[in-house]
């Protein structure tokens, strides 16, 4: 198969589909160039002279700048703003010849756990039609999921990869703090955004972050990590999780698989506590308000799109104005100040936990997913993160691999492991 | 008729809250469709009434959670702020942004005058 026959069944597959059939949502726009460059790919590949993307099909988050498309952030208030330049991620997956198929649908600006927040309407869940897809990467898991393009790149500020990954049965990889370039990425939380891939299969997943991590001199948290540990020889299960998991079957078939893969690799497995794992919500919003409203205060209207206040939707205003909130002198040290001890705290936990074991195995989400449309409190909202966003507020690195199905639902695994241990955690993936 | 079932499951529903048991949804429910049909349009752009709303709620949940956090005051450390551990750039030269970049940053800007973006000094606030 050729990249470009290739590219051509997945776009039939988007025609069928995406607006038309089973209604999925996942893109927003399309790439008028990609059957072009495929076929410049295609001659690369003859000439054996392409890169290590070539054949890939790529999809990208529509809050990442690709060249001439629109990075809408599924908001009315950048509808029609067309990116001036490419993202780093991007242009390192173009010099390895990966075809970009399209933009993604997501949650406004990001914000979100769903898949519900875009203005350009909710995502579909390929692996249960009538249920959300998780957020805000949506259009990026259901895009993989729903057999549109082979991988694809989304943004996890909290657990925006690895929750949607769960839900549609992909797999979801949120790089550590740093290992990957955020220039050309439209913010949510600055401190602890990153950008990841979506992928079939671990691999794949692998194959796309290789290409896209690396210090870049344009973005100043960007970093090399150095590779330490070889092999894994101690696995930690966390003695809170089971009251943390709504759903108690999530945790049963996610502890037992680890378990399992325990007594077939040979590898040590321990308890271990996590004493603050609970303060994790309450201390990831107050931070995300504050750096989303701060990073927000460009969109006046002027240089581009429309003036974000006057046009976005409830979630996004929320945390503009909570962040204008405690943006406010008197309120500083009550709510972010305390927020950032706290994540002081939760940092040093897996610090010290990952002095004894290898890789930490816990649920991805602790629920399943609700029905689009359905009415939940914005509390249960938020709980949709609060296995994924410990990963964030430490910096570590984090995977979500499909474990299984309850009640024919896709349900997720996460592994983490020490920031900067993606190739030991990619090891222990594909042991399961 | 429709009434009494509505009123059985709202029932059922109450009891198990009040049981403390988490109330799951069958099974076949959860995934049975698969006749996708249109869905209600989630988004919409508040009005000036629903942004004090929201503007409250915002409040009450960042209260809600300051109340949470209060037992780590006396925990840990002082916190570093964001971005500011590895900040140091290397010295180097300039890059030139390619001939597309100028035209479509024109193209996106809602109000311009040849070279310029123009913007309503009394906005700006």
């Amino acid at each position: 198969m050729t990249t470009l026959t290739k590219l051509q069944a997945y776009l039939k597959a988007i025609e069928k589909d995406d607006k038309k059939g089973k209604k999925i949502n996942a893109f927003l726009e399309l790439n008028p160039d990609a059957e072009k460059q495929a076929r410049e790919v295609d001659e690369k590949i003859k000439k054996s002279k392409a890169g290590k993307l070539a054949g890939k099909i790529i999809a990208v988050k529509s809050n990442i700048l690709v060249q001439g498309l629109k990075a809408s952030c599924a908001s009315k208030t950048l509808e029609n703003y067309k990116s001036p330049y490419d993202a780093t991620v991007i242009e390192k997956i173009k010099k390895q010849d990966g075809i970009i198929i399209g933009m993604t649908n997501c949650d406004e600006f990001a914000c979100g756990s769903s898949g519900e927040n875009s203005a350009f309407g909710p995502t579909k869940n390929p692996a249960a039609l009538n249920l959300i897809p998780g957020g805000s990467s949506s259009g990026s898991a259901t895009a993989t999921a729903a057999g549109f393009c082979d991988m694809a790149l989304g943004s996890d500020t909290g657990g925006s990869i690895r929750n949607p990954a769960s839900h549609c049965g992909v797999v979801g990889l949120k790089p550590s703090y740093g290992a990957v370039s955020r220039y050309g990425l439209i913010d949510l939380g600055m401190s602890l955004d990153q950008i990841g891939t979506f992928a079939k299969n671990i691999d794949d997943a692998k194959l796309l972050f290789e290409i896209i991590k690396g210090k870049d001199e344009k973005e100043a948290t960007s970093k090399e990590f150095p590779h330490n540990k070889k092999e894994i020889k101690t696995i930690a299960l966390i003695k809170e999780m089971e009251k943390l998991c709504t759903d108690k079957r999530i945790y049963k078939l996610v502890k037992e698989k680890a378990e399992e893969a325990a007594k077939k690799h040979n590898w040590k497995i321990k308890e271990i506590s996590l004493k603050h794992l609970d303060l994790a919500i309450q201390t990831y919003y107050p931070i995300v308000y504050v750096e989303f409203f701060s990073g927000t205060r460009k969109f006046d209207g002027r240089r581009f799109g429309k003036k974000i206040e006057d046009s976005c939707g409830k979630e996004v205003l929320r945390r503009i104005l909570g962040g204008s909130e405690i943006s406010k002198a008197e309120f500083a040290g009550k709510y972010y100040r305390r927020a950032l001890k706290a994540r002081e705290i939760i940092k040093k936990e897996f610090e010290d936990a990952f002095k004894d074991v290898d890789a930490i195995i816990l649920p991805t989400v602790p629920r399943l997913p609700h029905k689009i449309g359905e009415k939940i409190s914005l509390e249960d909202m938020y709980g949709y993160d609060a296995l994924t966003i410990p990963a964030n507020l430490a910096g570590i690195c984090a995977i979500s691999i499909p474990a299984g199905k309850i009640s024919s639902i896709p349900v997720g695994m996460q592994i983490f492991c020490a920031q900067g241990d993606e190739n030991l955690m990619f090891e222990c993936a594909k042991k399961f | 008729m429709l009434y009494k079932i509505k009123y059985v499951l709202a029932y059922i529903s109450f009891s198990f809250k009040k049981s403390g048991k988490t109330a799951y949804l069958p099974t076949d429910k959860l995934t049975e469709n698969i006749n996708p049909k249109p869905y209600k349009l989630q988004f919409s752009i508040p009005s000036m009434n629903e942004k004090e709303e929201i503007r409250k709620e915002a409040k009450q949940i960042l209260d809600k959670f300051a109340k949470a956090l209060e037992k780590v005051e006396k925990e840990g450390k002082e916190a570093k702020e964001a971005g500011k551990e590895s900040g140091m750039r290397e010295e180097r030269e300039g890059e030139e942004p390619d001939s597309d970049f100028r035209e479509i940053m024109f193209e996106n800007a809602p109000r311009k005058s040849k070279d310029f973006i123009l913007a309503e000094k009394g906005d700006w606030k």
